[in-house]
């Protein structure tokens, strides 16, 4: 606003209020003189009298009223002049006192700062200063350095607390007390890790040890909390439920803030510290130093617990030789070597690190007696579970070390083992100081049974052991020896009660066995036998003579001999067939060998009779075969009417059930590939009834055509064989190809009962297929049979026609054992267009051998080749 | 119904027929010395199936790698003699498997599908 600015410097410059009531009086004089006498020039100037009236007078003109504004402008300068000078003197007044009144209280702080007394810098002064931020700085620094003091003394004696104490129950009080003392707490408790659960070990309030028992779950109540979270916790509010202890001088105080920390090692819990203070408020640097303690004391207390449970291995090696003194020599001087040790320990626990290492070696040592002991040794609680075994269970249980079994597994053990196993500990129990043994079977990794013994003895009562203490063998080859002592005998009864002569004789030709047979063979008494020579006995001088053949033949090459040998016996003659089986030492030396005789004699007999019988019957087959072979067409028989044709005719047997069938009448020619059913013998029989029937059937009449043949055959066959006729089941038939050829007219009459006719024309084949229907077999009732087809084909000079059984496409053998197939009939048939009759006669003769192989033949073969 | 179960050798087939677990099967390789003995046993076994109440639904397989003609006369009779069990009301299905090379044998079964009243499955396998 300049109005009112203009107003201010009004007041401040045209303030009369400076200027004193003297000097005001003899201002207006000089003002009125000086005046006066301007005037009194101007009316001089104009010549004019001076009086009032003039002075109006030359107020007139504007001249002299600027002139008497100049005058009084000059004098209002001067009031103006002398204020301005005023304000200033006043400001620099202002000034100096406060820079005078700063650096006093400057150098007040700075004093202060000498002295460090910080609390009292804040009283003095509220205006900002650099000095002060200094001030404030040094002071933040000096309080840190005070907490870091403050922590590093408390972490030296908790240290040394922890250094001092060694026993967990010394250091755990002695720690809380510390605890409490150092950070002005008044109660705590401190609690170990055990078993999962928080037990205090040790509570301390108001300056005395306390006896209280307490125990959380981790995860329970504010201590399980932390436990579970592995992180410290601070309240200052205390639960209503919360644990105090009354101090009995403060009445039931209750604390107002709350500190409970993990104890860790790296992220394991060890136990818990729980410390209370009347204070409702802590300073952070005490909870700094609570959480270093965490770790402190936790690395502590995994130590502490580690030299626990060394000295509690300790104990119970201890324990452990005075258990197996009862057993092992050995292991006596092993056990007073740990005695030593012991001794030495307890001795120094500086040197407990060195001793342990003499006790691991001493150990190593005691495994590895233990590993490699020919028996072990198990410790069963009363309630069966197993305390100890020795390590050298694995071994003998034929386990690799790592391997974790126990030698009396169920999983491993018979039925039957495992219930006397169950009996022997029922009786053990119940019996102290009693003893007992037991065999129970076992199973080897491998498989293998084992068959162990075990010695159990009651020593619930002994202090060392507390346990049914059972000491275990492998007795697999006690058993096994048993066993074959068992064997022996047992052959030697066999061979007592034998029907065949049983000798044995040492490589000097001495006879060091003779069974009961051998003495009645020979008329001699065993003891007359054995003892002697073979060659001084009076017997057949043939077997004397045999048995040193043999002798000699097995000292060469060791391999056992069968021969038969006719031998003179008090009853006649007999054949014997003589088994020489070498016998040899444990270290592959040649011992003896055994001789068995067996009678033979009638076995011979029956031999000879079924060899004479057989020869008649074959003779018989043979006779047969050559009535069969005469009726029969050859190949060269076909070949006076069809120069360039074959009969491949392969029998399974030496009569035949398959026959080629060839007639001529007048220009007509009659072929026909039969196959009856059967083979051998039975095929033969009925091949006879197929060849007449068809004679005669084409005797009678010229014009039937080769269906009409076929459906005469059938009835022929079924009239023959009497298969209209109820209850005959009659089965057999036949299964043909037959063609009717007409040279003149160069026509063929095909019919065909199931087999088929392949016509090659110029290296191309043409199949007719035959009717699926057999000849014979007795007729269905309710079944229309069918019809045989016929075809007339007319052919060319030169076509090839090939009829045959099923015998060759039935045939198996080749690489994967499969049948022979039409399709390679066909395959071979079609190969090259130029291929001669002459080529496939010696193509399906050699590929059918090579074909079957090894391969019993199946069918009787027959293919009949002709061309026209 | 006691169980047929003969193992089969290189003249003659396996046979199973075994009612009360439907197992009904002739495989392998059938070539008999003398057909009649070999099967008479079967064929009074199938008869005596009949007779004494078929299941509701017989499976028949056959699977055989060779059979002479004597043997397929003698299937016939059983392939017939199921035909009667077909007739009497019950469910009747012959499975007949064959190798992929080996048409003759389908050609059989087919002859044999063409001449009796039973349904037919063909069942193509290899080596």
């Amino acid at each position: 606003m300049p109005a009112k600015r203009i107003s201010k410097y009004i007041r401040d410059y045209l303030n009369f209020a400076l200027i004193k009531e003297h000097e005001k009086f003899f201002i207006t004089v000089f003002l009125m003189v000086i005046y006066l006498v301007i005037w009194a020039g101007f009316i001089d100037f104009m010549r004019l009298p001076f009086s009032m009236k003039t002075i109006v007078k030359i107020h007139t003109t504007w001249l002299v009223w600027l002139v008497d504004f100049l005058v009084a402008c000059v004098s209002l300068g001067a009031v103006i002049f002398i204020n301005h000078d005023r304000n200033i003197k006043n400001k620099q007044k202002k000034e100096l006192a406060k820079l005078k009144s700063q650096l006093e209280s400057n150098h007040q702080v700075a004093e202060l700062i000498r002295k460090g007394e910080y609390n009292k810098i804040m009283h003095i002064t509220d205006h900002h200063s650099s000095l002060l931020d200094l001030a404030k700085n040094l002071m933040e620094t000096n309080q840190k350095e005070e907490a870091v003091k403050w922590i590093t003394k408390g972490k030296d004696i908790i240290n040394e607390v922890l250094r001092k104490y060694r026993k967990i129950d010394e250091l755990s009080i002695e720690i809380i007390k510390a605890i409490i003392q150092y950070t002005d707490a008044i109660q705590g408790a401190f609690y170990l890790l055990e078993n999962d659960k928080l037990v205090s070990r040790a509570t301390y309030a108001f300056n005395r040890q306390r006896f209280v028992k307490q125990e959380f779950e981790v995860g329970r109540g504010l201590v399980g909390q932390v436990a579970y979270e592995k992180a410290m916790i601070y309240r200052t509010e205390i639960p209503d439920d919360y644990f105090t202890v009354t101090s009995g001088l403060l009445n039931d105080v209750k604390p107002k803030s709350l500190l409970i920390l993990p104890l860790m090692q790296e992220d394991e819990l060890q136990g818990v510290v729980e410390v209370a203070f009347l204070q409702d408020h802590i300073p952070s640097y005490k909870l700094d130093f609570a959480e270093e303690l965490s770790s402190m004391i936790g690395r502590t207390i995994y130590a502490q617990k580690i030299n626990a449970r060394t000295e509690v291995l300790l104990k119970e090696s201890q324990e452990m030789t005075v258990t197996l003194q009862r057993n092992e020599e050995k292991l006596k001087e092993n056990a007073r070597e740990m005695m030593i040790a012991q001794e030495e320990l307890e001795q120094s626990n500086e040197l407990l690190e060195s001793k342990i290492q003499e006790v691991e070696n001493g150990q190593k040592r005691m495994v590895a007696l233990l590993t490699n002991a020919s028996e072990f040794i198990s410790i069963y609680n009363e309630d069966q579970q197993l305390v100890f075994e020795s390590p050298s269970v694995k071994r003998i249980l034929g386990y690799a070390d790592d391997e974790n079994i126990v030698g009396m597994d169920p999983e491993l053990m018979t039925p039957k083992g495992y219930k006397t196993i169950n009996k022997l500990f029922e009786y053990l129990k119940q019996t102290p100081g009693g003893e007992s043994v037991a065999q129970y079977a076992y199973l080897k990794k491998s498989g293998e049974k084992l068959f162990l013994e075990t010695k159990g003895k009651n020593l619930l009562h002994d202090p060392a052991i507390k346990g049914i203490i059972f000491n275990t063998q492998d007795i697999t080859e006690r058993i096994r020896a048993e066993k074959e002592e068992r064997m022996k005998s047992r052959m030697q009864s066999l061979s007592e009660n034998s029907p065949d002569m049983i000798i044995r004789i040492n490589t000097t030709g001495k006879l060091v066995y003779a069974n009961p047979v051998v003495s009645e063979f020979m008329g001699l008494s065993i003891q007359e036998i054995t003892k002697k020579r073979i060659n001084d006995l009076h017997i057949d001088e043939r077997f004397i003579e045999f048995i040193n053949n043999v002798l000699k033949e097995i000292k060469n090459n060791e391999e056992q001999i069968i021969d038969e040998l006719e031998i003179a016996a008090p009853e006649g003659s007999k054949i014997m067939q003589i088994k020489a089986i070498p016998e040899h030492s444990e270290d592959n030396v040649l011992e003896s060998i055994l001789f068995v005789a067996h009678d033979m004699t009638e076995i011979k007999m029956i031999e000879q009779e079924i060899k004479e019988k057989n020869k008649k019957i074959s003779d018989s087959i043979n006779y047969a075969q050559r009535i069969q072979t005469s009726i029969l067409p050859d190949t060269s028989f076909i070949q006076r009417h069809f120069p360039r044709s074959f009969i491949f005719y392969r029998p399974k047997d030496v009569v035949s059930g398959d026959f080629p069938w060839f007639v001529k009448k007048d220009e007509t020619f009659y072929v026909a590939a039969v196959d009856c059913t059967g083979h051998g013998v039975p095929g033969a029989l009925l091949s006879f009834i197929g060849y007449f029937l068809l004679n005669n059937i084409v005797n009678i009449d010229d014009n039937f055509n080769a269906a009409k043949i076929l459906d005469l055959l059938h009835e022929g066959v079924r009239t023959t064989l009497k298969q209209n006729e109820e209850g005959n089941n009659g089965r057999d038939g036949m299964d043909l190809a037959l063609c009717k050829i007409n040279k003149e007219n160069k026509t063929i009459q095909y019919a065909g009962a199931h087999n088929p006719l392949y016509l090659l024309r110029k290296g191309k084949l043409i199949e007719y297929k035959g009717s699926r229907k057999g000849i014979g077999g007795k007729p269905l009732l309710k079944k229309k049979e069918k019809e045989f087809e016929n075809h007339e084909i007319a052919y060319e000079e030169g076509d090839k026609i090939f009829i045959f059984s099923d015998g060759l496409p039935d045939q198996l053998g080749g690489e994967r054992r499969r049948k022979y197939q039409s399709k390679r009939i066909r395959e071979a048939l079609t190969e090259r267009e130029d291929l001669s009759m002459a080529h496939f006669e010696r193509h399906f003769s050699s590929d059918f051998y090579e074909w079957m192989g090894k391969e019993k033949q199946v069918d009787d073969v027959l293919l009949i080749g002709i061309e026209l | 119904m006691e169980v047929i179960n003969i193992q089969g050798t290189d003249d003659t087939p396996n046979v199973i027929l075994d009612k009360d677990n439907g197992k009904f099967e002739i495989s392998g390789r059938s070539l008999p010395e003398d057909v009649n003995q070999f099967y008479q046993p079967i064929l009074d076994w199938i008869d005596a199936y009949a007779e004494g109440g078929p299941n509701e639904e017989t499976r028949f397989n056959f699977k055989l790698e060779y059979f002479n003609t004597a043997s397929s006369k003698i299937i016939l009779d059983i392939l017939l003699k199921f035909e009667e069990i077909v007739e009497s009301g019950k469910n009747v299905r012959i499975i007949w498997h064959y190798h992929e090379e080996e048409e003759d044998m389908l050609e059989a079964g087919e002859e044999y599908a063409d001449i009796v009243e039973i349904p037919f499955e063909y069942e193509v396998y290899t080596d």
